[in-house]
């Protein structure tokens, strides 16, 4: 795989956003495949911490963290994909992006690069995907393999709550 | 006004800035109303009230500034929407206009109330507006003629100085009330960008300014008051603007007013309430980080004599760091007491009462945004204990008490809390007379109403339109303000309580928290979570057995304490954790309260903290029973409950929140 340290890669986000190239990507593992979101919606990563559970929220929302005294809510991506969930272990990172001016945790397995990605590159994933998993934007072929690209909106976008589970 | 006050310029300028943000919030909220329904069909009935008690308490502050013009087209316009609070329906997109008309108008008096401190010399502009507005009454009265009477006219008679203030000019214009603004002394530019100043900044920044003169700041250059660019006229007033927290506040008119530069510096400085705000964060977070190095495991165990007595050295310095920055926020309640001392002059003479009023505990500090809240909800209360409570001089001699009516305004630090006591020696509740009128009013039926105790018969008197005067006064008796006074204390965490004695006088106790950053709490564990309970609304907990829980037919859990019966509701269950404590017994029930009493079980009480309070984010929307969170020593996150949501979902759905024992 090709993925980097952590820390090395916390440098190397500093350098790429401030140019905020938006063809670039950062991209990440989860069960195995490699995904990328948008590097000028990243805000920081950190490492995976315990979330405080809270209530009324989708199952994939694990709750709250504390980021340096900041409040910010957590999802786990595993969960939002559709892909069985699995513990934390120490290479377990969380993503912090920007959305609708917030920050927003996400929980991946480990992040792995930061890609250029031409959107002329970018192929529409096949129908079937797409209706299955509306997250997805496109396939990008790297040389180190494919890619999926997500949507970041759409995996952040907030759903209708499940609620009444705990009703009696 | 024949007296001069010294104070005068002060509260002209409060109200003035009170009653723009008053403007500002409605404005939008009435043409909302207009946009969201052509036809203006269903209307939420909660939303007119809303604006009709922003007119209401506006006409009420200026009635006490002698502000009679204002007086005069707020009182028609709140006549006005009084008709809608009980027939929503009949609002038109004319009465909106007639009503952006009336607030575009007491805008442009309110710039003159700045510089002048008199609404003089508008009165015939005044009157046409005032009756254009009883036309519309007349008309709309249900049952009256229909209001398609009254002439629409052409946006054509638009004059600049209108335009110029933004949402207005969406509005088609009605020439009975046009010309009006064509002759108000208010240039474009100025109209602009007194409008353009955000709410949110506006607001502290200059009641800070005329609270407390130490907070005093220079006057701007003159250079600012030459330049009035008309581009910016142009330019939306967006309700909330980031980059005007360093826009003088007080509008242009006040700076160009010699007046303010002339004030001496007395060597403080202001400063902007999201600096002071992010300052105890960060504070927050260096004693979190001292913690986090002190109790390092790295350290523990070692025998480290230098290293502890630094630590404790950096320990003093942080704790004396979190009390001043705290201290930043604090200011005396001193200003807003004083205020009442016009109110209740003004309204003793008016209604030809003898009143005095006496304050204690001036001194006492309160958070600024707890001050600034509590003003409005105080001037209510006083003004009730004035109007309905004191007597006519004859009537109190007959009863053997002296002529002069007294009220006394308190304020004093009680348990980790700040009571506000205003008392007077009037003729009281009556107890009756309210009983009556709140089985009338259908809040209850007269059966149960035989058996209700004193306190709760007194709150009553906190419902929304709940009033017993018989005659409207244009003081009170609308039952606009206890239902308002409530809410307003209960949205800052605070409580309100009233006891009474009929012939003696009234009393009534505002208990709020020290302030609205920080939050007196009790921990407590379900599972693995650490919750806060605001402390205020705890009553006791108890260690409750099997044996002491009915389960009711409908769902729900009754436990017994001592001689009552009272709701109970299982934390984990309401919020769908896992807790610890199987069975009763391994937990505790804590009693809270907020309308009533009822029970929160939990797996244990770990001890009472002080903590800061945070937001949620937005994100996660509004959570069933929580209102914010803080962040506990260990750097865990602890959710804030809210009883008194908890207490509304409990009656909702007694079954929310049952074991499955």
């Amino acid at each position: 795989m090709d993925d980097v340290g952590l820390d090395e890669l916390e440098g190397h986000l500093d350098d790429e956003v401030a140019n905020e190239g938006s063809g670039r990507h950062l991209t990440f593992q989860l069960a195995g495949q490699v995904y990328g979101i948008e590097l000028r919606r990243v805000r920081e990563i950190v490492r995976a911490q315990r979330a405080t559970p809270v209530p009324d929220v989708p199952d994939y929302v694990l709750g709250v963290m504390n980021l340096r005294g900041t409040v910010v809510p957590v999802v786990d991506a595993r969960r939002r994909m559709g892909i069985q969930a699995r513990e934390a272990d120490e290479r377990t990172c969380v993503i912090v992006c920007s959305y609708e001016g917030e920050g927003v945790g996400v929980v991946v397995d480990t992040v792995c690069d930061v890609i250029d990605v031409d959107e002329a590159d970018v192929v529409e994933a096949r129908s079937e995907v797409s209706t299955r998993n509306a997250m997805i934007r496109g396939l990008v072929r790297t040389t180190a393999g494919v890619r999926i690209l997500l949507c970041l909106d759409r995996l952040l976008e907030r759903q209708a709550r499940s609620d009444e589970s705990v009703a009696a | 006004m024949s007296e001069s006050w010294d104070d005068n310029d002060e509260l002209c300028g409060e109200f003035c800035s009170e009653s723009r943000d008053m403007l500002a919030e409605v404005e939008p909220v009435l043409l909302e109303l207009e946009g969201s329904s052509g036809a203006i069909g269903e209307v939420d009935p909660g939303v007119i009230d809303s604006i009709f008690r922003a007119f209401h308490s506006m006409k009420g502050s200026a009635g006490f500034l002698g502000l009679d013009t204002i007086v005069s087209v707020t009182h028609s316009a709140e006549s006005l929407l009084d008709l809608f609070r009980q027939e929503p329906a009949l609002l038109r997109s004319e009465h909106v206009t007639a009503l952006c008309r009336t607030m575009d108008f007491v805008n442009v008096l309110l710039d003159q109330v700045e510089v002048t401190f008199n609404d003089g010399g508008h009165e015939e502009e005044g009157r046409a507006i005032a009756q254009r507005l009883e036309v519309l009454i007349e008309s709309t009265r249900p049952g009256g003629g229909k209001g398609g009477a009254v002439p629409e006219a052409s946006p054509a008679a638009d004059p600049p100085s209108v335009a110029a203030s933004g949402p207005t000019d969406e509005i088609g214009v009605d020439d009975a009330v046009a010309p009006v603004f064509a002759s108000a002394p208010v240039r474009p530019a100025e109209a602009s960008e007194a409008d353009r100043i955000p709410l949110a900044t506006r607001a502290p920044d200059e009641r800070v300014e005329s609270d407390e003169a130490r907070f005093e700041k220079p006057a701007p250059p003159a250079a600012t008051v030459e330049s009035p660019s008309v581009p910016e006229a142009a330019s939306s007033p967006g309700p909330i603007d980031a980059a005007s927290g360093s826009e003088e506040p007080g509008g242009p008119i006040r700076r160009a007013s010699p007046a303010p530069g002339a004030k001496a510096s007395k060597g403080t400085i202001r400063v902007d309430l999201e600096r002071l705000d992010h300052l105890m964060d960060l504070v927050g977070e260096l004693i979190l980080a001292e913690t986090m190095v002190t109790h390092s495991p790295d350290v523990e165990g070692l025998h480290l004599p230098r290293f502890e007595k630094a630590a404790v050295h950096l320990n003093r310095i942080t704790r004396s760091l979190q009390d001043v920055a705290m201290s930043t926020r604090m200011i005396p309640i001193g200003a807003t007491f004083r205020k009442m001392l016009r109110v209740v002059r003004d309204l003793a003479r008016k209604q030809g009462k003898e009143v005095e009023l006496e304050l204690a505990g001036e001194e006492t500090e309160i958070d600024k945004t707890v001050v600034e809240a509590i003003g409005d909800p105080l001037v209510h209360i006083v003004r009730n204990s004035v109007d309905h409570g004191i007597e006519m001089p004859d009537v109190r001699n007959a009863a053997g008490k002296p002529r002069m009516g007294r009220v006394r305004l308190e304020a004093r630090h009680q348990g980790g809390e700040i009571w506000i006591l205003i008392e007077d020696d009037g003729k009281g509740l009556d107890r009756e007379a309210i009983l009556a009128k709140a089985v009338s009013r259908g809040l209850i039926d007269e059966e149960a109403a035989q058996e209700l105790r004193d306190p709760e018969i007194f709150r009553f008197v906190f419902e929304a339109g709940f009033s017993t005067a018989s005659k409207v006064t244009d003081v009170s008796g609308r039952g606009v303000g206890m239902d308002v006074v409530r809410r307003n204390i209960e949205n800052l965490g605070g409580k309100v309580e009233i006891a009474s004695e009929l012939g003696v006088g009234t009393q009534i106790t505002i208990r709020l928290p020290l302030t609205l950053a920080i939050i007196e709490g009790m921990l407590v564990r379900v599972g693995d979570l650490v919750y806060t309970l605001p402390l205020l609304s705890i009553r006791e907990s108890i260690p409750i057995e099997t044996a002491d829980v009915t389960r009711l037919n409908g769902g729900g859990e009754m436990v017994r304490v001592r001689e009552g019966l009272i709701p109970m509701l299982r934390l984990h269950d309401y919020h769908g954790v896992e807790a610890r404590a199987e069975r009763l017994e391994d937990g505790i029930a804590i009693v809270v309260e907020d309308q009533e009493c009822f029970c929160l079980f939990v797996d244990e009480v770990i001890g009472q903290r002080q903590t800061v309070i945070k937001g949620l984010p937005a994100y996660l929307g509004s959570l069933r029973g929580v209102s914010g969170c803080s962040i506990l020593s260990d750097g865990d996150i602890s959710l804030i409950l809210d009883v008194s949501s908890i207490e509304g979902d409990l009656r909702a759905s007694p079954s929310r929140g049952v074991g499955d024992e």
